[in-house]
């Protein structure tokens, strides 16, 4: 039996060493030491031995199945490497493949710069209105304290519908539309983005073009809120080293008025081209409300200030993705959509 | 406007450098446009006369002269220009010289001879031909024969200036005037600045007996002067005025001429000379024109006139469109003796309306169109009778006759230095504010035991008449550049951010995530843009513009299709065919004549080609329910709810068999579908295109709708397929509406998961299947109560639409 036992050993061991499969040492597995298994059936016949042989042959057969017990996990361990490192030589792909494409959407260089700078005036408090596009000459002009046949008229080339309806030429009626709807009420803040229009086509101007128009009106509002307005937005949009200038001007609506620069972002105001070598770019419109205007919207013009400015978004966009010619925001080639 | 250094310096006593010039202006709220330093144009140029002149021996056609250029010795020079004139003077360029476009001067040698410099022509020396008479453009420049040998010629001509090319704000139409410039500039620097005196005998009643005026409405004119001048010796005006008017861009002409043009440069104040022997009843009437009414005007040109323009009359004829410009009939010219100069004041908008009606645009209508201080018009007329008399050109007649029905207002304003820091967010005291208005020439009447003080304001600043304009001048005298920076410490406004904004964001944001790209287009069309939609009707409600750019941006759109379908085609041109793009925007409909339109914000999607480029196979061709797909996903990741698809075959722009009406709540908010091959055509477009346009108006609740948590189920679902051949027209609308109406709510969902109508299907049959999902919310299903369900469904499909189980 001994003998028996130990011919089990070896011929196990072989099979094992033999086995290229972990299905194969499987079989090999129930083969020796399964429930009907080589072993199993030579230790049926442990009955017909002596009481003295009994557990010596027992104590054998244990230590036979333990043996090979190690000898089937360490090899079926390394076939299950084996069997894993040929998986995976398998597999093996060209990784310099491109990728399954996503689809890539853009989003228009003026609606970026219009969000961007709706975000930096919410945290500081202002809400987004609008007003419509076709406008009536009253709030267009009138109401901004620019009345039929007023010489600043001309400053802006105007579409018209019809005698009293408009294209609007600026986003400055939505002041006298919001203005109408709030007041007596205080503060008025809001901001006003949108498209407006007017006849001029060239390189640097468009029929049609995006402005955002800002106001306040509330007690003790003062030019130092108006420029210091303009400099944490500036230095917000263009970063935190940008400056202001500010330099007198004209605007019906507006008194006093400025015209604000900043500081060339191409050259960081050492003059370049882009600045045509002044270090500035003029990038709005400003002012104080004009009493007028805030007295025909019903505040008393005694004791509320307000201040105003208006900014053209397109004009922005250019300066901040180095844009030179206007009309390829118009012209829409989906190459120049996709770098945004 | 321009202006020029060496004018300003008439009236300053310093000298600015063109930096302090620039600075200095636009600090004063003049916007410097431009600067141009004539004397960069040419160097070596010196005044020549052509002492002696002979043929060159070997050449006819070329001069071979000997020319004085100041200098001892006389220099030979070979000219080719036909008028080289022995006697003439010319600008001589001399070796070493510098022309234009950085050309030297040599020593040269024509056909064997030696020449030392060169005779110019006033385009070799790159003249404005404005400032240039037909005479002088020809051939080699002919100067003045009383003009000094030897000297520069940028110095004789003016050139030795730099001009700045002033933009004048509609405010202070004083300033254009060289006078008001230079009044800023003082100003700016706190500089004295010197206003030529003048003679003011405008009482004395000599000039009544020459001539009356009558203004018949003060609407047209409100003042209108008239200042007659005797013997009259036209000739060249003296060169400091030629010099001056030169690098201001005004060509000089006579000296009467000259002056007119000069005062107005200097004044703002246009005049004109009328030919006072030629004004037949000796009688200026100034009133509207009739219509139909002509006259010809001082460049030969008949003109004909309407009733909005304003006309000036002798008493028998039209002798002047008024401000625009004089009749032929009154010209002033070598012969003549006497002569009217008027000074007036007409209405802005009606100069306006005809110098654009007649294209006769100038200096003059430019400054009355601006409009003037009426009470300039007496200095500026002395100024120019004065001038006549310094350079004895005439004899004045003492007095004016002044019609001057509306006197200009007078306006002293109180400053209150409180409410201008108030304003300002500044600290200034009110002494220096006070002093501000002195450097600006104005009179400062101070109030005792107060900060306050009475402004005096001066008739030409028409700008200031309340207390808002002194802020103004304070602030840019005080500098902006000075005034702090603070934020305002209002609350925030309690209004809510309108929704309609929010939507299109959120819009945009969901077509960006879908793999779209946003385009912005015009928001005007041509409207033949309709007929190739096939939608000629559209053109009805449209709003037109009156005074469109062209014709291609006449109407407003009524549908954002045109626009993005014209954005495909160019992509498609330029070879970028796979193309998925969107708009948000409005569009217009007229609803009355006269009224605002009805603007409605609308969404187009666009989507063609390939969906994306790949190598691992398979057809990826973009077809109508990726469309769809897009449709559906923006719709629900939006909120909008009670969607359904409705075939339309009606919609003229897409293909009958491929398109949808979008509808929610059973209302249409757009259409969906694949555009026609004859609008593709229309387009030349020879692809496929899908197009979809929806409303967003009226969806802005869904962005309040607050999304509530719905707890996740606790008992197993399970899962059924049904297969069945139904005919082919039956829509899956109604095998949706089958299902969904056969079945509890123990249906969760289903799925269509197969389409197919090849073999083993009969002809004219498709095989169609589903997966259902069954689920209780209470407990677990058992198959038995399934398979009832299930059951239930099937037999539904079988009885209502004749579908056979598989
Ligand atoms: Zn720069």
């Amino acid at each position: 039996m001994r003998d028996q036992l130990n011919e089990i050993r070896e011929s196990a061991k072989l099979a094992i060493e033999g086995a290229t499969s972990l299905e194969e040492l499987k079989e090999i597995q129930v083969q020796y030491l399964g429930k009907k298994g080589k072993l199993t059936q030579v230790l049926r016949g442990m009955g017909k031995l002596s009481a003295e042989e009994r557990p010596v042959i027992g104590q054998l057969a244990n230590v036979i199945r333990d043996e090979l017990g190690e000898v089937f996990e360490n090899s079926s361990k390394a076939l299950a490497t084996k069997a894993m490192e040929q998986k995976l030589l398998k597999e093996n792909i060209d990784v310099t493949l491109p990728g399954r494409q996503m689809n890539l959407g853009s989003i228009h260089p003026v609606t970026l710069v219009e969000k961007r700078i709706k975000e930096i005036f919410t945290q500081m408090g202002y809400t987004v209105e609008e007003g419509p596009e076709v406008e009536n000459d009253y709030y267009n002009f009138e109401r901004l304290n620019l009345p039929k046949n007023h010489p600043a008229r001309e400053m802006q080339d105007t579409f018209y519908i019809s005698e009293d309806i408009v294209l609007r030429t600026h986003t400055s009626p939505v002041q006298a539309r919001v203005m109408d709807e709030l007041a007596p009420h205080l503060p008025v803040k809001i901001i006003a983005p949108g498209r407006v229009f007017r006849r001029d086509d060239d390189a640097t101007h468009s029929p049609m073009f995006h402005q955002v128009e800002g106001l306040i009106v509330d007690e003790n509002i003062t030019f130092a809120d108006l420029r210091g307005t303009l400099l944490e937005f500036v230095k917000q949009m263009f970063g935190e080293d940008s400056s202001i200038r500010l330099r007198p001007s004209y605007f019906p609506f507006t008194e006093p008025s400025a015209e604000v620069d900043v500081s060339c972002i191409f050259c960081d105001g050492k003059g370049c081209r882009l600045c045509k070598q002044t270090g500035w770019i003029e990038i709005l419109g400003s002012g104080m409300v004009h009493p007028r205007v805030l007295e025909m919207a019903g505040y008393d013009s005694e004791k509320v200030t307000g201040f105003a400015f208006g900014m053209g978004i397109d004009r922005i966009a250019m300066l901040k993705y180095g844009i030179d010619d206007m009309r390829l925001l118009f012209e829409n080639d989906i190459r120049f959509l996709k770098q945004f | 406007m321009k202006a020029t250094k060496n004018w300003l310096r008439k009236y300053i006593d310093r000298t600015f450098t063109t930096e302090e010039i620039d600075v200095g202006l636009t600090q004063a709220g003049i916007e410097v446009e431009g600067v141009d330093d004539l004397s960069a144009s040419f160097a070596g140029v010196v005044v020549g006369q052509v002492v002696e002149r002979e043929k060159h021996p070997d050449a006819d056609r070329l001069s071979l002269c000997k020319v004085d250029v100041g200098d001892k010795e006389l220099v030979q020079i070979i000219c080719g220009a036909p008028n080289c004139v022995a006697g003439m003077k010319t600008p001589v360029a001399k070796v070493g010289a510098v022309l234009p476009g950085g050309f030297k001067i040599k020593k040269a040698k024509l056909k064997g001879i030696e020449s030392f410099g060169m005779l110019c022509s006033a385009q070799e020396l790159e003249i404005d031909s404005a400032l240039l008479s037909e005479a002088e453009r020809e051939g080699i420049w002919t100067l003045p024969e009383d003009w000094e040998i030897g000297v520069d010629l940028k110095k004789a001509i003016g050139f030795d200036d730099v001009t700045f090319e002033l933009g004048i704000t509609p405010n202070r139409s004083d300033c254009l005037g060289m006078l008001n410039v230079a009044r800023e500039l003082g100003m700016m620097y706190e500089e004295k600045v010197t206003i030529p005196e003048v003679n003011d005998n405008s009482e004395d009643p000599a000039a009544a007996t020459y001539v009356s005026v009558e203004i018949e409405d003060p609407e047209l004119s409100n003042r209108y002067i008239a200042r007659i001048v005797k013997d009259i010796k036209i000739s060249p005006s003296p060169l400091w005025m030629q010099k001056v008017l030169r690098a201001s861009g005004m060509r000089p002409i006579n000296n009467i001429v000259d002056i007119t043009n000069y005062v107005m440069l200097e004044t703002g104040q246009p005049l004109h000379a009328f030919d006072y022997d030629k004004l037949e009843d000796k009688k200026i009437v100034v009133r509207a024109a009739k219509e139909g009414e002509k006259i010809e005007t001082l460049d030969g040109i008949e003109r004909t006139l309407d009733s909005e323009m304003i006309l000036i009359v002798d008493g028998k004829k039209p002798v002047a469109v008024a401000g625009v410009m004089g009749g032929a009939n009154s010209e002033v010219d070598d012969s003549t003796v006497n002569i009217l100069f008027e000074s007036a004041h007409f209405a802005y908008a009606s100069v306006r309306n005809t110098s654009r009606k007649l294209g006769l645009r100038s200096e003059a209508s430019s400054r009355f169109e601006r409009g003037i201080a009426p009470e300039v018009s007496m200095y500026a007329v002395n100024r120019a009778v004065d001038l006549v008399e310094q350079m004895q050109a005439g004899s004045a007649v003492p007095g004016a006759v002044d019609a001057y029905p509306i006197k200009q207002e007078k306006h002293i304003v109180e400053l209150d230095p409180a409410r201008v820091n108030a304003t300002l967010g500044t600290d200034i005291n009110a002494e220096d504010m006070q002093s501000y208005f002195v450097r600006l020439g104005f009179d400062v009447i101070k109030e005792a035991g107060s900060d306050k003080a009475k402004i005096d304001i001066p008739y030409y600043r028409t700008d200031i008449t309340r207390h808002v304009d002194l802020i103004e001048e304070v602030a840019r005298i005080y500098g902006y550049d000075k005034i702090p920076t603070t934020l305002p410490v209002s609350a925030t406004n309690t209004k809510r951010q309108k929704k309609e904004i929010t939507l299109s964001e959120r819009v945009k944001e969901n077509l960006y995530g879908l793999g779209l790209s946003e385009i912005i287009t015009y928001a005007f069309i041509h409207p033949e843009e309709y007929k190739k939609l096939q939608r000629e009707e559209w053109l009805e409600k449209s709003v037109r513009i009156l005074n469109p750019l062209s014709e291609a941006q006449s109407v407003m759109r009524a549908s954002l299709l045109p626009g993005i379908l014209n954005i495909a085609k160019n992509n498609i041109r330029k070879n970028q065919k796979n193309l998925q793009i969107f708009e948000v925007g409005k569009v217009f409909e007229q609803i009355k004549a006269n009224e605002l339109p009805k603007e409605e914000r609308r969404v187009a999607c666009l989507v063609t080609g390939d969906k994306i480029k790949n190598w691992y196979g398979y057809s990826n061709e973009i077809d109508f329910f990726y469309m769809k797909g897009i449709a559906e996903t923006l719709l629900e990741n939006l909120g909008i709810e009670g969607v359904s698809f409705v075939q339309n075959k009606e919609d003229s722009t897409c293909h009958p068999g491929r398109c949808a009406s979008i509808m929610v709540d059973g209302k249409t908010a757009g259409s969906i579908g694949e555009v026609h091959p004859q609008v593709l055509e229309n387009y030349g477009i020879d692809q496929r295109i899908y197009v979809m346009e929806l409303t967003l108006d009226g969806f802005e609740e869904v962005l309040t709708n607050v999304k509530s948590y719905s707890e996740l189920p606790k008992y197993p679902s399970s899962n059924r397929d049904i297969a069945f051949t139904i005919k082919e027209d039956v829509l899956d609308s109604d095998i949706m509406q089958v299902i969904a109406g056969a079945s509890s709510d123990k249906l969760v969902d289903y799925r269509l998961f197969d389409v197919y109508n090849g073999e083993q299907i009969e002809d004219g049959y498709k095989s169609l299947a589903y997966n259902l999902t069954y689920q209780d919310s209470e407990k677990t299903l058992t198959d038995e109560e399934v398979a009832e369900i299930h059951q239930s469904i099937q037999n539904s499909l079988e009885e209502k639409l004749g579908a056979k189980l598989r």
